[in-house]
């Protein structure tokens, strides 16, 4: 079955994707120095369980949740804690951090090579409990903690599992490679989830230009017995198929309420690398220290995707992969649509890194901010359906109220307006300042 | 077309605005609202540029609540003491005191500090905050936006040679706008009689300040000695008067070694000299 309808709007940028090459996971060494910020997920920021000095293996807990939503912290390395202090942090700018010097022994905490083949029987609280302990956060880049998410309330069941394997963003190619290379652990994974959520159906969602992984996924399905309600989806290639609302009505026709979530419709969105990190949490025992990121763009000598330590300094990645001698005009972590640009390159990966990007000037040109001129080509490309020019034109005037009526808080910042537009004006930027003042003026209110 | 349907469609038309216009003109007899009409005469006096500063929508609005809400008649700061004295009048009250305020930017090294990274996109420090806390190095310094600028509805707020914003405080009418706007909390409504400020916000220590602007305060603590009332405080790093205290004699400003204490009776624009080594490009 192929989903046949899409959702309204999006863009199609250039894909650039081919940039990595071969789609195999290469493992980076162990970095020298480890940092790891004490906020890694959406909540309240973990606290610090270890202190200077102390000895530390590789999947020690550092830091625990504080909170219900909040995510524990692990170890990526073995050796000494040398500092715990503000540090850079590439969502918060800067944020408390604790700093690991490595012994160069990476010693294991224990043995996470060998799979558990009892944990399938495992109960459900149980599962919830390993994938607590093991720090899982939504890796798809909006880190909303797993546990968390995997237990909704009892009046809002799900009924439908989506695997989010769309990888709609340019250049990145992460997801492509874990499912290539990862397919039978990560259907292990979503069986899984789906055992705990009691869901009915489990649907994964893939874009056609990844027809090798659709293929083997297939291929992995109809070999495999004991998984009824699986299904293999190819999605249509576009941006932002990924985006969790887009891609809940591709799949289903239904549409998730204005200032909802997918639980109010019975529907739960998985990324694919998330649901990789829950096999590994619940099959063998691994906490979340180490993710697969794209190093990627032509500034880049050598593209590729890797599977590297939470805590490894960009730089460490940058200088392993070699830069080109074009100009570089920006440093990006995430993908060129929706990722952050950073202004060092001493942030350290954390676990919303989905790939790093080195953007020559000839990829990120700056343009020259034109009026609007009404043609009305942000309306068209919108996903969501809004109008972005006219609630940027009200945010610029201030008229935030008028801006929340034409749904200023329904917009999920994918960027296409801004994409689109011929003027080359930051609608998105005056969109995300709304929104601020907006809640700025919420919390003057209480 | 006939000539008919001319003459019927003029007269029915007639016919309606006749008969509505004598429905209207009974129902403003028996339906008339009395309006209390001090009300009028209060918005008259306020000085009518709806700025704010009163907590209500407009100056016609607080003219409303004076009169039905008895509300306190010294809450217009750009009308001051001679708009409260001619409301006074009119309502047959006492004249309430009101303290001429002016708002003071607490910031005058923004552009001199470091950059750390070469921003472009929508020019508004309130955006600028956002892009990993602010393109300068100073985590406490004005981003050079220009919100409070934009906000100012009398243009009290303007830029010196450093393309610093600074605010005239005889333009000013302390209504507040830019208080709420910047997104660094800089600005301060301080009377206008005390005309000695400490202009930097930086709560970081002496050494860290000195790394990334050339005019912040470094917490040495010599204005905290020299001031004979008492009025300076040290607060996390940051030398701060206590407006309350200050009696303006202007002794802090001769001890200060980084010059960011200004009397405003002598010179009124920041100066600043700009380094050369100020600029770093990276990336």
């Amino acid at each position: 079955m192929k989903a046949k309808i899409t959702f309204k709007g999006g863009i199609h940028p250039p894909e650039n994707k081919d940039l990595c090459g071969e789609l195999s996971i290469k493992d980076f060494p162990p970095p020298g120095i480890a940092v790891l910020p004490l906020q890694q997920s959406l909540g309240s920021p973990s606290e610090p369980v270890v202190k200077k000095g102390d000895k530390v293996k590789k999947g020690t807990l550092i830091a625990r949740s504080k909170g219900y939503i909040s995510a524990n912290l692990h170890s990526s390395i073995s050796g000494e804690v040398i500092d715990i202090k503000k540090a850079p942090h590439p969502l918060l700018g800067e944020a408390n951090a604790v700093i690991i010097k490595s012994d160069n022994r990476d010693e294991p905490e224990k043995d996470y090579s060998t799979e558990d083949v009892s944990a399938a029987g495992l109960s459900s609280g149980e599962i919830l409990g390993l994938i607590q302990n093991a720090g899982i956060v939504g890796l798809g880049g909006a880190t909303f903690p797993a546990h968390v998410k995997l237990n909704p309330p009892p009046d809002k069941p799900v009924k439908t599992l989506i695997i989010n394997g769309a990888e709609c963003e340019p250049y990145l190619a992460s997801d492509h490679s874990l499912m290539l290379n990862n397919a039978e652990q990560i259907l292990k994974g979503a069986v899984m989830i789906k055992k705990i959520l009691n869901a009915e159906k489990c649907l994964i969602a893939i874009e056609e230009n990844k027809k090798d992984a659709v293929s083997l996924f297939r291929q992995k399905l109809n070999s495999l017995k004991d998984i009824a309600g699986l299904e293999v989806l190819p999605l249509n290639v576009k941006y932002p198929q990924g985006a969790e609302k887009q891609l809940i009505y591709t799949l289903t026709g239904k549409e998730v309420p204005s200032g909802g979530l997918p639980m109010d419709i019975s529907v739960l969105v998985h990324n694919i690398g998330t649901v990789f990190a829950i096999y590994e949490a619940v099959f063998l025992k691994k906490p979340l220290f180490e993710r697969v990121i794209t190093v990627s763009g032509k500034g880049i000598k050598n593209p590729a995707n890797w599977r590297v330590r939470i805590g490894t300094p960009f730089k460490t990645l940058i200088n392993h992969s070699g830069v080109t001698d074009r100009t570089i005009k920006k440093l990006i972590m995430g993908g060129p649509m929706m990722g952050l640009a950073q202004y060092t390159d001493e942030v350290p990966v954390v676990k919303a890194t989905s790939g790093i990007l080195l953007l020559t000037s000839e990829e990120a040109a700056a343009f020259e901010h034109l009026p609007c001129i009404r043609c009305g080509k942000c309306v068209t490309a919108c996903p969501m359906g809004l109008m972005p020019a006219e609630i940027s034109k009200m945010v610029e005037k201030g008229r935030i109220d008028m801006a929340k009526s034409i749904g200023l808080m329904d917009c999920m910042e994918c960027g296409s307006c801004n994409y689109i537009c011929p003027s080359g004006t930051n609608l998105l930027q005056y969109i995300k300042l709304g929104k601020y003042e907006y809640m700025r003026s919420k919390n003057a209110k209480r | 077309m006939s000539i008919d349907a001319i003459i019927y469609s003029t007269g029915a038309l007639l016919l309606l605005g006749i008969g509505f216009g004598i429905a209207l003109s009974i129902s403003s007899k028996f339906l008339r609202v009395e309006e209390d009409p001090r009300i009028k005469k209060i918005s008259d006096i306020l000085p009518n540029i709806n700025c704010g500063a009163c907590g209500f929508a407009g100056c016609f609005s607080y003219a409303e609540a004076i009169v039905t809400k008895k509300e306190k008649i010294n809450l217009c700061m750009p009308g001051g003491e001679k708009t409260s004295k001619k409301i006074a009048d009119l309502m047959g009250m006492a004249p309430d005191s009101i303290e001429k305020k002016v708002a003071v930017i607490h910031c005058c090294g923004g552009g001199i500090g470091r950059k750390k990274y070469d921003y472009s996109g929508v020019k508004d420090c309130r955006i600028i905050n956002m892009v990993a806390g602010g393109s300068v190095e100073c985590a406490y310094g004005c981003l050079m936006g220009y919100a409070c600028l934009k906000s100012c509805p009398v243009h009290a707020i303007e830029k010196n040679e450093n393309r610093m914003p600074y605010v005239i405080s005889d333009k000013c009418i302390g209504c507040g706008r830019c208080v709420n706007t910047c997104p660094r909390n800089l600005i301060e409504l301080v009377e206008y009689v005390k005309k000695v400020h400490i202009l930097c916000s930086s709560h970081d220590r002496g050494a860290d300040v000195i790394k990334v602007c050339s005019v912040g305060c470094i917490g040495c603590g010599k204005c905290v000695q020299a001031c004979p009332f008492n009025a300076i405080r040290m607060e996390n790093n940051l030398a701060v008067i206590d407006y309350s205290k200050c009696k303006v004699c202007g002794k802090c400003v001769e001890v200060c070694p980084v010059k960011v204490i200004y009397d405003w009776r002598k010179n009124f624009i920041m100066p600043g000299k700009q380094r050369k080594s100020d600029k770093k490009n990276e990336l």
